[in-house]
């Protein structure tokens, strides 16, 4: 299952539809700093779809912000 | 977990806008009412002839108007699946064709006639290279 992440801009349009998920998904937002240990989804969404094959942490000092969009 | 499944074509040297046309055209000889949108701009092409290829890396075929005016409601849900295909292509070498279920009869038939246009088209376009070069060296040897 693992953990998938977006580096795409929370204005972007059609957001959802570009990730594949539904709505409500995009009710919530964490934004962290990136340390580059995520991997790009296979195929041109991985230019912006990316993921942990493992559960993630983020540990407080890379947390940029979080909450509703 | 993420939605949907991306299915990666390669373009077999066409280049990234010849493979995305072709694509799009193996779609509307299934889906005879499809509608075509922007992922840049969301715009909404009326006819597949409205479509501005040269500024398109990513499209949007929905099934029909239906379809598109269900996603622009409700976005992703069980009762839309299979009803849209989000085409990206930003390599010169692969096309990525987006579905719900790559799987499910309609969309592993659709993919299928997407590769197999790609592949015609270009050893087409191989064939008339391999003659136009024969032609040259004929002239030449003349």
């Amino acid at each position: 299952m693992g953990a998938y992440f977006t580096n795409l801009d929370q204005d972007t349009l059609l957001l959802a539809r570009k990730l594949g998920i539904p709505r409500e998904k995009l009710e919530f937002v964490l934004c962290f700093a990136d340390v580059a240990d995520l991997r790009p989804l296979r195929g041109d969404r991985g230019r912006f779809i990316f993921y942990s094959p493992v559960d993630y942490g983020v540990e407080p000092a890379r947390q940029i912000d979080a909450g509703p969009t | 977990m993420l939605g949907r499944q991306d299915i990666v074509v390669q373009t077999h040297g066409l280049g990234r806008l010849s493979a995305l046309d072709i694509c799009a055209r193996a779609i509307l000889l299934r889906w005879r009412g499809a509608v075509f949108q922007s992922g840049a701009t969301a715009q909404v092409y009326v006819g597949y002839g409205a479509i501005l290829w040269g500024r398109e890396h990513e499209i949007f075929v929905y099934r029909d108007r239906d379809a598109l005016d269900n996603w622009e409601e409700f976005e992703a849900h069980a009762g839309n699946a299979n009803t849209m295909i989000y085409l990206l292509a930003y390599d010169e070498t692969q096309v990525t064709v987006v579905v719900d279920d790559a799987t499910a009869r309609e969309m592993a038939s659709l993919i299928l006639a997407m590769q197999r246009s790609i592949w015609n088209m270009s050893t087409r376009r191989y064939s008339l290279e391999k003659a136009d070069s024969a032609t040259i060296s004929g002239a030449i040897s003349l």
